[in-house]
């Protein structure tokens, strides 16, 4: 086994400019994909412009292709015994080097063209300031792997249990993984269907007007319209919308299906000495490495659809740097309740003791009926002032909708439940379906009280627990609970001598 | 081959509920002498109010805020007039509009500077601020990340600083302490910095 620690300064693999090259296109294309349009379909007049527009096309290619070939000559990486370092630029040269023990997590990922050459994408993300993330646009298999290695290894020796895990280090070769979850293709389907179709409902709308403002210009509605003569207009409308919503749903169905079986495509969670591996994806594949020292929470969800299927949405959170706002998770689709169990038992995370779980405050559902009906008031009145005919219709509308949000309200409550104990804080919540979240207590980074008028009439508080990756909120606490909730996670917090990441 | 991988199955397992365990077991060690009723407690009567300073910083900028949309409102009502078809008391509505919102901005400000108070424990940092909506947020030394100290223009005039202190868990979680005499937000700093430098030599040694 190699126990070399540092990898000496190289280049990317020399396929590199063909990836580097057609990724520049694609940024190209993408920019410049209305005046392309406009040239193709102006261009048809004249064959001087035409050729002009060849010419210039040519000329970016080449200047492209340059530019790719300099960026790949220009570009090395290294490691040395605790930074990793990376030299590009094109003309101006810029050297970053990144404190090994800051990188949280190594992650592979490969588009067609990687495939076709066989090679990966690294990406390097860290805890820290801005601008310290790295990317190796193309190396192989091999070398990312070793790559990782080096970068996960070193944070490993540097860890508190030395003494503990360096022995289980030594013993442990690549072939130690366990599987621990695999989706297939049955259940990759019923993630596929649960899916929510709302969002791929939203862009068969905008498709739809589309069709109908193409439709409008070329005056095909007449078109349609002579089509049907016999049929009273009123009756066809209403046949018309009916087949548009059934085939709105089923497109929207076989959109999200499709994309979630392109992205979730051959997904494998396994486990390798002291981290989370997960790969997946059919076009992009793409493959994440979590550290348990690195995760920050955990949690899993469901939706009353995926209730009906029986699984459930495992994710991991982890730390991730400022300036990226949009916290790590990396979420896995189709567990079932076994599967959760065994991550947690990698985790260490298992209860041992018989604390019960705890409710919150019954003054949550007369607080947030009381607020609905506060503004319902004010939106009814507001209608019915400036009330016109086919207000009604609205007014029927947001009646349902108000009951829906009661019955949302007294669901979340009933749902809502917390535990802290065995070092563990753990929150259930969901409306119509369920989901919970679990932390270590140690890895709290700060914590606050809130309480507004309401909570303070009632001697009431909500409490906010921040962590690495977002903030976990326990609302309608007992202040005094509250209090003492925080005071002895602040005497964990301060006790512990862990590091939380 | 099955043979192999049930047994790496259970070697990782072994091994790591063994560090979890050793976590744990240190936990408790640590827990073991204390009983809920003995946690140290977080009591409102031990906080610090911040200076007076900072109630003249807050008004004066709040007053340049009302000057600000006064002479805005002022230009706006001056070509409302000009058009003939606007009712006066669209104009009266403006004016009573504004005088509430200055009534209101002065009395928020005012209040919100009676409210805001810190507390430094040997471990932790605590701040209190708001008078409709309490806030109070605690910091342990071993979470922070950096430490800050700014003044504004107002704030320099006036001798005063806040002390800006810096967490992984967000800027939603930073803490911002103002008015601090000058001398005291950087004794503050000082200490902070202090605490988190033992901190981490601390760890080193062990």
């Amino acid at each position: 086994m190699k126990k070399n620690n540092t990898i000496e300064r190289q280049r990317q693999s020399p396929y590199a400019i063909l990836v580097l090259v057609s990724r520049i296109i694609q940024n190209l294309l993408k920019q410049f994909s209305i005046i392309i349009i406009l040239l193709v379909l102006g261009g048809n007049r004249s064959d001087d412009k035409n050729s002009t527009a060849l010419i210039i096309s040519l000329g970016i290619l080449v200047m492209t292709i340059i530019r790719g070939v300099i960026t790949y000559f220009r570009y090395y990486y290294s490691v040395t015994d605790d930074h990793l370092i990376v030299e590009r630029g094109l003309l101006s040269t810029s050297k970053t080097s990144i404190p090994l023990d800051r990188i949280q997590a190594v992650d592979f990922d490969q588009t067609p063209i990687h495939k076709l050459v066989n090679l990966v994408k690294v990406n390097i993300s860290t805890a820290g300031s801005s601008g310290s993330e790295a990317t190796i646009e193309a190396v192989t298999i091999d070398k990312a792997n070793e790559l990782r290695d080096v970068l996960m290894h070193q944070q490993h020796l540097r860890g508190e249990h030395l003494s503990l895990d360096s022995q289980s280090l030594n013993s442990v070769s690549d072939q130690d993984t366990t599987r621990i979850f695999s989706l297939d293709p049955l259940q990759l389907l019923k993630v596929g269907l649960a899916e929510n179709h709302i969002r791929s409902g939203f862009i068969i709308i905008g498709f739809f007007f589309w069709i109908i403002q193409q439709a409008e210009d070329a005056d095909l509605l007449d078109l349609l319209k002579s089509l049907l003569p016999d049929i009273n207009v009123i009756k066809g409308s209403v046949i018309i919308l009916g087949v548009i919503t059934i085939l709105m749903i089923g497109a929207s169905v076989l959109i999200s299906l499709i994309k979630t079986i392109v992205q979730y495509y051959n997904l494998k969670l396994t486990r390798r000495v002291d981290s989370f591996q997960l790969s997946y994806g059919l076009l992009n594949s793409r493959q994440f490495t979590a550290k348990d020292r690195k995760i920050q929470v955990i949690g899993w969800e469901r939706t009353w659809l995926q209730q009906l299927f029986d699984y459930y949405t495992l994710y991991f959170m982890q730390a991730s740097s400022r300036s990226v706002s949009e916290k790590r998770r990396l979420s896995i689709p189709g567990c079932a309740a076994e599967h959760i169990q065994s991550v947690r038992a990698h985790l260490g995370y298992t209860s041992l003791s018989d604390e019960t779980w705890q409710g919150v405050s019954p003054s949550y559902r007369f607080y947030g009926i009381r607020n609905l009906c506060l503004s319902a008031l004010l939106i009814g009145g507001i209608i019915l002032i400036t009330r016109e005919d086919n207000n009604y219709l609205l007014l029927v509308l947001l009646g349902l909708y108000f009951i829906y949000r009661v019955i949302s309200i007294v669901k979340t409550y009933d749902k809502i439940s917390y535990r802290i104990a065995d070092g563990l804080v753990q929150i259930t919540g969901g409306t119509f379906g369920s989901s919970l979240q679990l932390l270590e207590s140690y890895k709290v980074q700060a914590i606050r009280l809130k309480a507004g008028l309401f909570h303070r009439r009632r001697d009431l508080a909500d409490l906010y627990l921040y962590t690495a990756s977002g903030s976990i909120l326990i609302p309608f606490l007992p202040i005094s609970t509250a209090r003492q909730i925080r005071d002895s996670l602040l005497y964990t917090i301060e006790s512990s001598s862990d590091d939380w990441m | 081959m099955t043979l192999r991988s049930s047994y790496s199955v259970h070697f990782n397992l072994l091994s790591l509920s063994k560090s979890r365990r050793f976590r744990l077991h240190l936990r408790m060690w640590h827990n073991s002498q204390i009983s809920p009723e003995d946690l140290p407690q977080l009591l409102d009567t031990d906080y610090i109010k911040i200076d007076k300073r900072h109630l003249v910083n807050t008004l004066i900028w709040r007053i340049i805020i009302i000057i600000v949309i006064g002479v805005a409102l002022a230009m706006s009502v001056e070509t409302l007039l000009s058009i003939p078809e606007i009712p006066r008391s669209v104009i009266t509505g403006l004016h009573l509009l504004y005088g509430a919102l200055c009534v209101l901005l002065l009395l928020f400000g005012y209040q919100s500077v009676q409210y805001q108070a810190y507390l430094l424990r040997e471990q932790d940092l605590s701040y209190v601020r708001g008078w409709l909506t309490k806030r109070e947020t605690t910091v342990p030394y071993n979470r922070i990340q950096h430490v800050e100290v700014t003044q504004g223009l107002m704030e320099r005039w006036l001798d005063i600083g806040r002390v800006k202190v810096f967490t992984a868990g967000g800027s939603s979680s930073d803490l911002q302490i103002p008015g601090l005499p000058l001398d005291t937000a950087n004794r503050i700093r000082a200490y902070l910095l202090s605490k988190i430098s033992t901190k981490i030599t601390g760890d080193e040694e062990e």
